[in-house]
């Protein structure tokens, strides 16, 4: 069953801890699109997918190369559509999704047909205030 | 020894041939699809590896033009060619490229770290660079610290946590309409207002914290972005927000490249990278760098951005310690220094 989630993130460390709970879960072979504006906590929580698969050390933007891989519990490979404006059927990045290996794609709303092969799909947007940010998913989340 | 550089590592293809005996270029040639992109505002990876792929011949038949000597094994030593960190497309036709004319000329190749690259370009200008010394990159993909023991030699010492600080640059330019690449017009309104005291002022991440040598610019392009959206933005020139932007990004990238020195005890500061082109943060580290009894030390402008130059001289120096690589040798799209 697919359910509609929202919460408001009072802060970075909230964001990380949703990504932290998110990454736990994992069991290879999901396909997670981020999508929404700059600066709305989009890599915080892509850091925190990688510690929940036990992924230590810096997790960088991927925005210049493309794509950053990582070595933990899976494999995690972090796209990044932002500098992008076509080509994306010859990025590799459908290839790159197996069963040992997790994908998050950042800015994932640039190439429209990744929609329907995620399998998670997490939306963010500015709150009121200006470090709150509106995240929300499809699918489930336990603990949450 | 005559080295032949190639990089195609971005978006610009370029080929060098490098004089070792008498430490001079006998020809440089960058092809810049900078128009293309900024048609587009982006990169098209496809377009750009088959780019890379239609102009890397004639690239080399200009180079070998310019150095007027004929492109055979009589005369080039040894092929150069980065083979990471970049985008791979582009990585596997300069890589293929200098295997093919490996094999096809008898002469050895190696394949190159991007960034030593970076790290070699100064010595193209100032031969005598001492060592150890510290060295900043910084640019679109990177904003790193390297303590350099030796021309081969580099133990980071900090990076960036999220964001570089040339993806910032052109991350904010988005947000001010700045056509891509921002770097050089957000430069100028900085240099602009150097004297002015400017009416907004972003936080400098991680400046104040002494135990580290890192930055990090997420939060930074965070702060602007809210300030776009906050009324008080309404009165102030997008110019003028920029140019605080960057005295942020300079006051971090200096304040931290000089707490590296002074932990090291190093006199010397070498920065490379294509934001070591912008005028601003140079004449900057000069100001700030004499009272420290720093001596800054930058490549030439034309060697900061992407470059083969700098490719060959590196290549050379690795061949010179490790030898030729072997055919099975492959690209690496995240390679870190040293590998």
């Amino acid at each position: 069953m697919v359910c509609k989630n929202e919460i408001i993130s009072h802060s970075e460390d909230v964001t990380l801890e949703l990504g932290y709970a998110i990454g736990s879960t994992l069991k290879g072979g999901e396909l997670i699109s981020l999508t929404g504006p700059l600066g709305t906590g989009k890599s915080v929580l892509a850091r925190g997918i990688a510690r929940g698969l036990d992924i230590s050390g810096p997790v960088r933007s991927p925005s210049f190369n493309l794509m950053r891989e990582y070595s933990g519990r899976l494999i995690l490979r972090h796209w990044d559509l932002y500098r992008l404006e076509g080509g994306y059927e010859s990025l590799g990045l459908l290839e790159s999704v197996n069963d040992n290996a997790v994908v998050v794609v950042e800015w994932a709303e640039r190439w429209t047909r990744l929609d329907s092969v995620c399998t998670m799909r997490l939306n963010f947007d500015y709150g009121e205030k200006e470090t709150d940010r509106m995240i929300n998913w499809d699918g489930q989340i336990p603990g949450l | 020894m005559l080295v032949l550089g190639i990089d195609t590592s971005c978006d610009d293809t370029s080929v060098a041939i490098y004089d070792s005996q008498r430490h001079e270029l006998l020809s440089e040639k960058i092809s810049s699809d900078v128009e293309l992109h900024s048609k587009f505002g982006g990169v098209v990876p496809e377009i750009a590896a088959r780019q890379h792929l239609e102009i890397i011949i004639p690239m080399l038949e200009l180079a070998f033009d310019e150095a007027g000597i004929a492109p055979d094994p009589e005369t080039i030593n040894l092929i150069a060619a980065t083979r990471g960190p970049g985008l791979i497309g582009g990585l596997l036709v300069g890589l293929g490229c200098a295997k093919a004319l490996s094999l096809g000329w008898n002469v050895p190749f190696v394949g190159v770290n991007h960034l030593e690259g970076h790290l070699a370009s100064a010595a193209l200008t100032h031969p005598e660079i001492p060592y150890p010394h510290i060295a900043l990159v910084v640019s679109g993909g990177h904003s790193e610290i390297y303590k350099a023991n030796s021309v081969t030699d580099y133990v980071l010492l900090g990076e960036t946590r999220d964001d570089a600080a040339g993806e910032l640059l052109d991350k904010v330019g988005r947000l001010l309409d700045v056509p891509f690449p921002a770097g050089p017009t957000i430069d100028k309104w900085t240099l602009d207002h150097v004297k002015d005291e400017l009416p907004v002022k972003f936080p400098r991440p991680l400046l104040n914290k002494k135990d580290t040598v890192e930055f990090s610019y997420s939060g930074l392009k965070t702060a602007c972005l809210y300030f776009l959206r906050s009324e008080k933005s309404k009165n102030i020139s997008r110019e003028i927000i920029g140019a605080e932007v960057f005295r942020a990004v300079v006051d971090c990238l200096l304040g931290k490249a000089f707490l590296a020195c002074e932990n090291e005890n190093l006199e010397t500061l070498i920065i490379s990278g294509g934001v070591a082109a912008s005028e601003y943060l140079r004449r900057e580290a000069e100001d700030r760098s004499m009272s420290l009894g720093i001596n800054v030390m930058f490549p030439d402008p034309k060697h900061c951005t992407d470059n083969a130059a700098m490719i060959a001289l590196a290549g050379l120096r690795r061949f010179e310690n490790k030898g030729p690589d072997e055919f099975d040798l492959d690209c690496d799209s995240s390679i870190a220094v040293g590998e």
